[in-house]
């Protein structure tokens, strides 16, 4: 099973290929995840609001955190340590570096004539890694919901369970949306720095489009063009889920691969 | 029966760089085509427009009748190619790229693969990463053959192979085309070429120079014939015959350089008594670099 797994089709290759990582990816976010709530009790105690009382908001607005008295639940705290915070741009900069890497370290390393002189078609070949960046990104955000639904009952989070999964599935949905705007730039252009320079770059601006517009007023208007906004902009931890949000991100995800498949389709491989 | 590789004007620029320029190839079936010429010359660039890595400028290229990017994934299913420069996943073994090419082609080519890797004197079960170049290249040569193709495509195969592999890889060229695959192979090696190919084409600066059967160049290489006659002839009998382009003499002996004809040559030596004659084989290098020669 794990054999044909690594070598019965391009995307169960992708996957395969990235086991190892994937698995410290986990480690890494379980325990980020861990770590962050385990602070939650102490929280609850006066004198740490008072520190973030002398904090300025835009910088607190930033990291995520929008309303200090928030934080005394279960789900503002999560929000803004992990979903409104450096959590999810963790997870979406696992999904860039795929995205921008699964076509064009093949075409760097000088293995991608090998790949296309095999009867794939090349819509098919950029159609199974984009899968492989699908199934390893659901794969994290799982793991993910696994280590916060531990962490539920323990720490006092008082979170709900749809709350929990909504919040991921969100995730998921915002990383590959990242990962594929990454594949999408590599496959047009072939470079994988250019694609790194502008997923990243167009993600920091949205991240604190969306931080900053928050408290900043001439922000505020062109808050809603960020996908930070559509995702976590109705609290989906709380179990408010946006429709509109998910589907715009499923969307533009889906533009982006078209965009891909086109841009690979037409232009010179491996040059 | 129609043309197995067929180019019209087939031309590629990368921005202003040459790589092929109006290339008119034609390749019959059952043949082995050799592609020779310097590097840089645009054998690779020809190679990979057939196999639709790259998109001609200008032109137009058919496999097996077939437009090559219309038509790519039925070409790429019937032909067995080995890139000039390639890698292969480094983490995989032997085995396992060997599996995986065969799951993507759908054709189990195991037991061939094992065959072949034998002849080779290839271990399979070893990284690729820890392959020796001549390694890579037999198993880049393993997965070109495995799957039996119609067409073999082999950018300057032989690089990096020692002498006993290289036989044993003229081998499998020759059952190939016994069993009825056409074979069109690059290389910078002239013996190789001389060696196993039917046809010959020489590709310079993007160009095809000339393209003709190897008996033809070996026709026109230079030859050197010594005479040794039974008393002095005079060189001037010899000085205007076809192709002649040396005469000395030097007592009895006359030695006489020629890329033409031979027949006239020893028509006009045989009025003279012949005590002996040493001719060397003309070398299909000479010609090779006589084309080359042109240019400076």
């Amino acid at each position: 099973m794990i054999r044909s797994l690594s070598s019965g089709s391009l995307s169960g290759k992708g996957i395969w290929d990235r086991r190892k990582t994937l698995m410290w990816w986990s480690i890494g976010m379980a325990l980020y995840v861990v770590l962050n709530v385990a602070f939650f009790p102490s929280l609850q105690e006066e004198t740490f609001s008072d520190v973030f009382e002398s904090v300025p908001e835009a910088m607190l607005a930033a990291f995520g955190i929008q309303d200090i008295a928030a934080l005394s639940t279960g789900v503002g705290y999560v929000n803004s340590q992990l979903y409104d915070g450096f959590g999810t741009i963790l997870v979406a900069a696992w999904a860039v570096a795929i995205g921008a890497t699964t076509l064009a370290s093949e075409e760097d390393s000088k293995t991608m004539d090998m790949l296309m002189s095999l009867p794939l078609s090349r819509p098919r070949v950029v159609l199974e890694k984009w899968i492989a960046m699908v199934v390893l990104m659901i794969a994290l955000c799982g793991v993910i919901f696994v280590a916060l639904l531990a962490s539920n009952p323990i720490w006092e989070l008082d979170l709900s369970l749809g709350g929990m999964a909504w919040v991921n599935v969100g995730l998921a949905l915002l990383s590959v949306m990242f990962g594929t705007l990454a594949l999408a730039v590599s496959a047009v252009t072939g470079k994988k720095g250019l694609a790194i320079g502008v997923s990243g770059g167009l993600m920091a601006l949205f991240f604190l489009l969306y931080g900053l517009g928050s408290v900043v007023d001439i922000l505020e208007s062109v808050r809603g063009v960020s996908p930070f906004y559509w995702y976590l902009n109705s609290v989906p931890l709380a179990g408010t889920v946006s429709w509109l949000g998910l589907g715009g991100m499923a969307v533009v995800s889906a533009m982006l691969l078209l965009v891909a498949v086109w841009g690979f389709n037409r232009r010179d491989v491996g040059v | 029966m129609s043309a197995i590789v067929e180019t019209r004007e087939l031309t590629k620029f990368y921005g202003a760089t040459r790589g092929v320029e109006n290339l008119n190839l034609v390749i019959q079936p059952g043949q082995v085509f050799g592609f020779l010429g310097p590097n840089g010359a645009g054998k690779s660039t020809t190679f990979r427009l057939l196999m639709d890595f790259i998109r001609p400028t200008s032109g137009t290229a058919r496999v097996f009748g077939l437009d090559v990017r219309d038509n790519s994934l039925e070409i790429r299913t019937r032909t067995g190619f080995m890139p000039g420069d390639f890698a292969l996943y480094p983490r995989m073994t032997g085995h396992q790229i060997i599996e995986f090419f065969s799951a993507m082609r759908r054709v189990d080519a195991a037991s061939e693969a094992r065959v072949l890797a034998e002849r080779l004197d290839l271990d399979l079960g070893v990284t690729v990463r820890n392959y020796s170049t001549g390694n890579r290249q037999k198993l880049g040569l393993v997965q070109a053959f495995m799957h039996k193709p119609e067409l073999l495509m082999l950018d300057e195969p032989t690089g990096g192979l020692d002498p006993i592999i290289q036989q044993e890889f003229y081998g499998m060229v020759a059952e190939a085309v016994r069993d009825g695959a056409t074979v069109f192979l690059s290389s910078h090696v002239l013996p190789e070429v001389e060696r196993i190919a039917d046809q010959v084409a020489i590709i310079r600066d993007g160009a095809l120079v000339r393209v003709d059967e190897v008996g033809a160049f070996k026709r026109e290489a230079t030859r050197v014939l010594s005479f040794t006659f039974a008393k002095p002839v005079d060189e001037n009998e010899f000085t205007n015959l076809d192709g002649v382009s040396d005469v000395r003499t030097e007592g009895n002996r006359l030695v006489i350089t020629s890329s033409g004809p031979i027949d006239p040559i020893v028509k006009a030596a045989a009025r003279h008594e012949v005590i002996d004659l040493d001719a060397n084989e003309g070398e299909l290098e000479d010609v090779f670099l006589a084309f080359y020669e042109q240019e400076q």
